[in-house]
């Protein structure tokens, strides 16, 4: 089913700069402490949650599970699942996927392989962005945003990075730039 | 209080993100083999924006700044790592919880590797605090303090510059 087309994406980037910005200044104002949102914690308080349901001996002994990880970052994370669940189903956007067709063309139909790509590049993803300091969102646009310098490093080495997987993974370019 | 700015800053993120297309594993990995610009351009504007809005708001009084220590090696390490990843599942971790709700199942997948990572990471802290997460310390630096420069010679800078492209791309494609 084809959805209508979308947002354009200069004002999906407005209104995100003034969610950051705003959600910054809300957390100021009402609890002392600038926040910006980022997603890596939500990972880390989620582990943390099941390791101490689990193994909860070997969590106790977890010295990050004591620092890293907040219950606010969590609910940013499901609420971005509602959020874009809302909005998708208002459009028509919403469907089922489980083999993106620019993966398939280039990888075949296979969901296991599909899942299984995606499991170690989230991985990857996560442990690289509590070493450096935040996801794409929270590092990325958020502390550069403040002119961080870690921001910066972050986020040049993120593209870079990432660049050059996509390049060795689906080869040269196919068409020229949309 | 603040659970609920969470969710509340998240939905509306989700939403708009969403609508942008932003959330698609086509845009991301599109954008990564440098034949969608979708992603640049939100990305432009989310951080011209953002910058601009920070700093009025930190000029006002109604916002502190939240700068992060830069330590080179874990850093340079993990930006690496992340990019790696980002390019293999084609989700940072709010891409993946957005495409989920966008049906996208094999997102799922990426969120379950990133509970892994998260998982690890903690096992790896006590080693990484003794050597990544201690080389290159150059404290909490912004890059105006870096450069000698005020932020709003660099803000203006910036704006400049990302107009410019802006208006490069955009008379490109008449």
């Amino acid at each position: 089913m084809a959805s209508k087309k979308g947002w354009n994406p200069y004002l999906a980037g407005i209104l995100t700069g003034l969610v950051v910005v705003g959600s910054a200044v809300v957390s100021a104002q009402l609890l002392g402490k600038s926040q910006c949102p980022d997603a890596s914690g939500a990972f880390v308080w989620i582990a943390a949650l099941l390791e101490r349901l689990t193994v909860p001996e070997h969590a106790a002994r977890q010295e990050y599970f004591q620092q890293g990880g907040a219950l606010w970052q969590v609910m940013f994370v499901v609420g971005i699942f509602g959020g874009a669940l809302l909005a998708a189903f208002r459009e028509g956007g919403f469907k089922r996927e489980s083999v993106p067709p620019m993966w398939s063309g280039r990888f075949g139909e296979n969901a296991w392989l599909r899942g299984l790509v995606a499991f170690g590049g989230g991985f990857l993803a996560m442990f690289g962005a509590l070493l450096a300091g935040g996801c794409l969102i929270g590092c990325g646009l958020g502390d550069v945003m403040q002119l961080s310098l870690e921001g910066l490093v972050a986020l040049v080495l993120f593209l870079i990075a990432g660049v050059l997987t996509a390049r060795f993974l689906y080869g040269g370019r196919d068409y020229p730039w949309r | 209080m603040e659970v609920t700015l969470g969710l509340m800053s998240g939905f509306l993120l989700g939403f708009f993100l969403q609508r942008g297309r932003i959330l698609r594993f086509e845009t991301q990995i599109g954008f990564l083999r440098l034949i969608d610009r979708t992603m640049l351009k939100f990305m432009l504007s989310a951080l011209v924006t953002g910058m601009v809005g920070w700093y009025c708001c930190y000029e006002l009084g109604l916002v502190a700044l939240n700068v992060q220590e830069t330590v080179l090696g874990a850093q340079m390490v993990g930006a690496v790592l992340f990019g790696i990843g980002w390019g293999l599942g084609g989700f940072c971790p709010v891409m993946a919880a957005g495409a989920l709700g966008e049906g996208r199942v094999h997102a799922l997948w990426a969120l379950l590797g990133m509970l892994a990572g998260a998982a690890l990471y903690a096992e790896a802290y006590p080693e990484l605090k003794d050597t990544l997460l201690a080389w290159g310390n150059m404290g909490a630096l912004t890059v105006p303090q870096l450069l000698g420069i005020g932020h709003w010679p660099l803000i203006g800078c910036v704006v400049l510059v990302a107009a410019l492209f802006v208006a490069w791309m955009e008379v490109r494609r008449q």
